[in-house]
């Protein structure tokens, strides 16, 4: 596993270093004439482009103040749904919707046995995918005469009227 | 008859001249080995087969030589590529996925466990590490923006922010994703085991609570209301992916939900693939910065894999003793849903059998879906 996870990066560190240098300010960019003949045109707005790589050029600030806005959104809707959870974990239970049985809409949560679940949706799912054994494919049973199907045990060859 | 050999003689060497025999070139040569790598490990290996194997077959496509100026290229006006490859570059296609994601994931473990957003908002610092990384390396903001989205892992995410900042890398960046999300099971356990010790491995999380229909339902609006407000440019994929999954949740518009979780999503899925690997034409793919995003793009999900997993470790001094999180589940903040959740769970259970990480895995997972395309639309915000 070890070399597995390390052939890549080592590959890539060699390519890497073996590739020649490209210009400081864009290492990726086609040449201008190829751009405008095959490449679509970034919609990046080069002035803040070009302020974010003078003002930033290690991008510490990018990623301080984008982590936080990553954090403070998905905070936000945790400190929203933890609230949620609580006024709603306290309401008596949901109503059945139009169609459903009682039992079907009962809150799966009330005193469920979670061995008994995990043993029955194990159970399902050896059901689902071991359908049957492998076979070869090969007929084992070869037909074999017996005294009860033998034409030559049960016919006269030469039946007399 | 002498005039009609030269007449055949002129035909045939000018119909030659268009052929790929005549204009093939050793990038063109590359480049189809590449697409048939590809093809082979999806194939043969069970690499991400619904993706590899249109964006495989349409590197193949977009490397037939060919003469200019004979409208099939995907680059030329008013080719029939060109025409698929408009929702790449206009950045249709992805938002089309993400309403297809959203119809088609169960937010339960989340919304029964909110706390795993943090973790997924963690497993971010993979962007932003990269990000960093790709301006030491050279590459100008609004491209490392593009290359750093690949720690998210998610493919419609870079496809977005890439057709948005730097389409001229898109082959690239597209490719790389993807290779990357079907190396997760290679890249993230070694780093999970590295980080955590066998007791921490071992930590049994408390079954998740049970999800009233009411929060279900309630979670797509409020999501978007309030993940939008503070990043509107996230819209077209955050708007989406709660729309699918409202149609999922409202119980309602069965109908919708089944055609967006399904045929819409698969024939998306064909045409985004396919225009993508066409995309890599080998002036475009067969460069030293292509080397350079590959590396990258590896360090982006390395990075994520880290901060998820330390972030637990950190998050469970704060936590009370029976409520401590498995550091484990700490790698599925990076999205590649649902792959890295079954990492967790499947690296858990080597260390201990009946210990089932895998709803737990879920919720920093869709999380960490919610959370790369924040990030997306953060970056497009400073940068676009």
């Amino acid at each position: 596993m070890k070399r597995k996870i390390l052939l890549p990066f080592l590959v890539s560190l060699l390519l890497l270093l073996l590739a020649p240098a490209g210009a400081v300010e864009s290492v990726a960019a086609p040449p201008a004439s190829e751009q405008e003949a095959v490449v679509p045109v970034s919609q990046s707005d080069p002035e803040k482009v070009r302020t974010w790589g003078e003002q930033d050029p290690w991008g510490v600030s990018m990623s301080l103040m984008a982590m936080a806005i990553v954090f403070l959104a998905l905070l936000v809707l945790y400190i929203c749904f933890r609230a949620i959870g609580k006024t709603l974990g306290r309401a008596p239970a949901e109503e059945p919707r139009a169609g459903e049985t009682p039992a079907a809409a009962a809150p799966a949560a009330a005193a469920v046995n979670n061995e008994e679940v995990m043993a029955a949706i194990g159970l399902a799912l050896s059901q689902s995918l071991n359908v049957h054994d492998p076979e070869s494919g090969i007929i084992t049973l070869k037909p074999h005469s017996t005294e009860w199907n033998s034409h030559i045990d049960m016919f006269h060859t030469n039946p007399k009227a | 008859m002498n005039d009609f050999f030269v007449f055949v003689q002129q035909n045939l060497a000018e119909f030659w001249s268009y052929s790929g025999f005549a204009n093939v070139t050793f990038g063109n040569v590359a480049m189809i080995l590449v697409g048939l790598l590809f093809l082979f490990l999806a194939i043969k290996r069970g690499f991400e087969p619904m993706l590899l194997v249109p964006i495989g077959f349409g590197i193949l496509v977009g490397n037939i030589p060919f003469q200019m100026g004979t409208e099939v290229g995907i680059y030329e006006e008013g080719s029939v590529l060109n025409t698929l490859y408009q929702g790449v570059k206009n950045g249709w296609y992805p938002p089309l996925i993400f309403l297809g994601i959203g119809a088609m994931t169960d937010f339960s473990a989340l919304i029964a466990n909110p706390k795993m957003m943090l973790v997924g908002a963690a497993a971010q610092f993979g962007i932003f590490g990269a990000y960093m990384v790709s301006l030491l390396l050279g590459f100008a903001p609004h491209e490392a923006a593009s290359i750093a989205i690949i720690g998210g892992a998610d493919g419609p995410t870079a496809i977005y922010l890439t057709s948005k900042l730097a389409p001229y890398m898109l082959g690239a960046i597209a490719v790389s994703a993807y290779s990357y999300m079907a190396l997760v099971p290679v890249i993230q356990p070694p780093i999970m085991r590295l980080l955590t010790t066998k007791k921490e491995r071992l930590i049994r999380m408390k079954p998740a609570r049970h999800v009233r229909q009411s929060e279900k339902i309630l979670f797509p609006i409020i999501g978007l209301v309030l993940t939008c407000f503070v990043v509107p440019s996230a819209l077209p994929l955050l708007g989406m992916l709660f729309f699918g999954n409202l149609l999922k949740e409202c119980g309602v518009t069965n109908r919708l939900s089944k055609t967006a979780s399904g045929a819409m999503t698969d024939i998306v899925t064909i045409i985004l693939g396919f225009s993508v690997g066409a995309s890599t034409q080998a002036t475009t793919f067969l460069t030293p910065a292509t080397l350079k995003i590959f590396f990258l793009g590896f360090m982006a999900f390395a990075i994520a894999t880290f901060s998820g997993v330390l972030f637990v470790k950190i998050f469970n001094l704060v936590l009370p003793k029976d409520k401590k999180l498995n550091p484990l589940i700490g790698n599925a903040g990076v999205s590649a849903v649902p792959m890295a959740a079954r990492i967790s769970h499947d690296v858990g259970r080597k260390y201990d059998p009946d210990n089932y990480l895998l709803m737990h895995a879920m919720g920093p997972n869709v999380a960490g879906v919610i959370g790369s395309a924040v990030a997306a639309g953060v970056l497009l915000a400073f940068l676009a």
